[in-house]
């Protein structure tokens, strides 16, 4: 059986909103598995955002512990989860997060220039990773230039520039028509089967044609059922 | 890293060119209003060095006590004074100057002008000795009565007809015949007539007057130390400090100095506001900058980029806009400051001599590039802190 990627052992999360304590976690427990699939379900309100952000590394739990390749991240500093974000992590959004005033080339290779040396190796690797996501022929448009579906896939394109291990997408079809979303779950897929990243993928959606392993659902700050 | 941040920044100035042009304009007024300051101001300090070097550095003037200005006809003292002060260790000679407002009338026109006596008895000693030139014509001749020498605009510009060597003129109903032209100086002397000296003196009434004495020094003495022997005998002819006053010229040097000085402290103090104002703009910019791209900054922290890597970012951006508005305002300050140079020249003075000083240029932009970061300096620590949970979700 290969190892856990991510774990999440009892993580509370609790926000203080003026005078009243909101408790966005209550208690989560997840293991992920190198290489799976996993969809994050969940009503709104549930937690959902919450778990997506702690795994992302863009938060820090309350009280709980959160492992990200055998290392628990929720006791680091800010530099530090900068970099495991950085290098573990690829994040495609619902509203695809472009930066407006680059192209989809300058977007793809962005995070590189935060870690690594942005070389011309790494703007071969951006022209390679555009060309696998089907817009070799659009890498000098700006994302007002380009279709909601192109823009998602530029965004795939830059979640994979730094080679991380796990992909979380928050509702990445959320903005784009089924068919333009079947697209982009169709590229998920293959990312999943052929390159064995670990994929996590936050979603209200039913109808899905994603191939995945399991589906984790949220509600009131815990895991509902698996 | 360098390198792509610059392209980073590049991308967002080409997407608002207008506004980071607006943003940088208090920037480029100032920096601009105090590159032509301190040109200017050096450019007079240049000037006034060279005219004093012209008037000679070995000699001593003195005027009466209450002057506050050039020396005029109004004010002088008696002739006898001289004898006074003539056995003081290290004079040469002394000069007696005496100024008389008068006209000169030539080809049925007349002008006012100031008309100096010379003492033709000097021969041309005391013309050389301050290095006053003659375009054309020649010097006094010993005991010479009719003749007239001319400043440079008076001959050539204050009259309709051009007055040349050879022509005469008419000084209170006498006629004088004109030797020589002064070269074109920039100084007073431009403007005046010398006579001789005796000459003067009946036609003014003025037997004993002399409004200046211009005391010439000797090789080898101390002309510091000599102005003080000739005013401590002053004191004892006078017994009163108020009467007269002794310059040397490192003094009139230092006295026009400390009047510039407090010149370009005021013109400074305005380059200043203007900067500062220029500097809240940019900080004011800035604010806006981080808010609207609250969303980029949560991106790129979310690809990675640490606080320390936003406030860089930022901070570089606006060092980049203060830089911006140096380059500009430098450039538009040497444009300026040769347009009125070149304004100066061809009007004929040259009190001001213009140089565009290379570390002036260096100066300036490095102080544009500190004003910028450091009105930077807020907004980045602002966006550099952003949560990056909630950047995300701003719209």
């Amino acid at each position: 059986m290969s190892k856990n990627i991510i774990e999440i052992d009892n993580v509370w999360k609790v926000y203080q909103m003026e005078e009243v304590k909101v408790e966005a976690l209550r208690g989560l427990n997840i293991k992920i598995k190198k290489g799976e699939f996993v969809i994050i379900q969940g009503p709104s309100g549930s937690g959902k955002s919450t778990t997506f952000n702690m795994i992302g590394c863009l938060d820090i739990p309350t009280k709980g512990k959160i492992l990200l390749d055998g290392k628990d991240i929720s006791k680091l500093s800010e530099s530090n989860l900068a970099n495991i974000r950085g290098k573990k992590i690829g994040f495609i959004f619902q509203t695809f997060n472009l930066m407006p005033s680059l192209s989809a080339l300058e977007n793809v290779y962005m995070p590189s220039i935060f870690h690594s040396n942005t070389n011309s190796e790494t703007i071969k690797k951006a022209k390679e990773l555009l060309e696998k996501v089907g817009l070799s022929h659009r890498i000098n448009h700006k994302p007002s230039e380009l279709s909601g579906g192109e823009r998602q896939r530029v965004a795939i394109a830059r979640s994979l520039i730094n080679d991380p291990e796990v992909i979380l997408a928050d509702e990445p079809t959320g903005n784009l028509d089924s068919k333009t979303g079947e697209n982009i779950i169709k590229i998920l897929n293959d990312l999943n089967k052929k390159d064995k990243k670990t994929i996590v993928m936050v979603t209200h959606e039913k109808l899905i044609s994603a191939r995945y392993d399991r589906v984790i659902r949220i509600k009131d700050g815990k895991v509902e059922n698996e | 890293m360098l390198k792509q941040y610059i392209e980073l920044i590049g991308e967002e100035f080409k997407n608002r060119k207008v506004r980071t042009l607006l943003t940088t304009l208090g920037i480029i007024i100032g920096i601009s209003l105090i590159f032509i300051l301190i040109t200017l101001g050096q450019g007079m300090e240049n000037a006034i060095e060279e005219q004093f070097s012209k008037i000679g550095i070995k000699s001593i003037r003195i005027v009466p006590g209450h002057l506050h200005g050039p020396p005029t006809s109004a004010v002088g003292f008696d002739k006898s004074l001289k004898e006074k002060i003539e056995d003081i260790r290290g004079v040469d000679y002394i000069d007696e100057v005496l100024i008389h407002d008068s006209t000169i009338g030539y080809d049925k026109e007349k002008v006012v002008t100031s008309i100096m006596g010379y003492n033709t008895k000097l021969s041309d000693k005391a013309f050389i000795d301050t290095d006053t030139k003659l375009e054309s014509g020649r010097f006094f001749r010993v005991n010479e009565k009719d003749a007239i020498l001319l400043g440079n605009i008076l001959a050539k510009e204050s009259f309709s007809k051009e007055i040349r060597t050879k022509n005469q003129v008419i000084v209170e109903n006498k006629i004088f015949h004109v030797i020589g032209i002064f070269e074109k100086t920039g100084t007073d002397i431009d403007g005046r007539a010398y006579i001789p000296l005796e000459v003067l003196r009946e036609i003014s009434n003025e037997p004993n007057l002399v409004n200046v004495f211009v005391v010439k020094i000797k090789d080898g003495f101390d002309i510091e130390k000599v102005a003080e022997d000739i005013r401590k005998r002053l004191r004892r002819v006078f017994k009163s400090d108020d009467e007269f006053q002794v310059f040397t010229p490192e003094q009139l040097i230092k006295q026009i100095q400390s009047i510039l000085g407090a010149l370009s402290i005021v013109l400074v103090a305005i380059a200043a506001i203007s900067i500062f104002v220029g500097a809240i703009g940019i900080m004011n910019s800035m604010y806006t900058n981080v808010l609207e791209r609250t969303k980029e900054i949560g991106v790129m922290k979310a690809v990675g980029a640490r606080n320390s890597h936003i406030l860089s970012l930022f901070l570089l951006e606006s060092s980049i806009i203060g830089l911006i508005g140096g380059i500009i305002g430098v450039s538009i300050g040497i444009i300026i400051s040769l347009l009125i140079d070149s304004i100066i020249i061809s009007l004929g003075y040259t009190f001001i001599i213009i140089k565009v000083d290379p570390e002036l240029v260096i100066g300036c932009l490095l102080f544009a590039i500190i004003i910028g970061t450091i009105s930077g300096l807020l907004p980045s620590y602002r966006a550099s802190k952003l949560q990056i949970v909630d950047a995300l979700r701003y719209e």
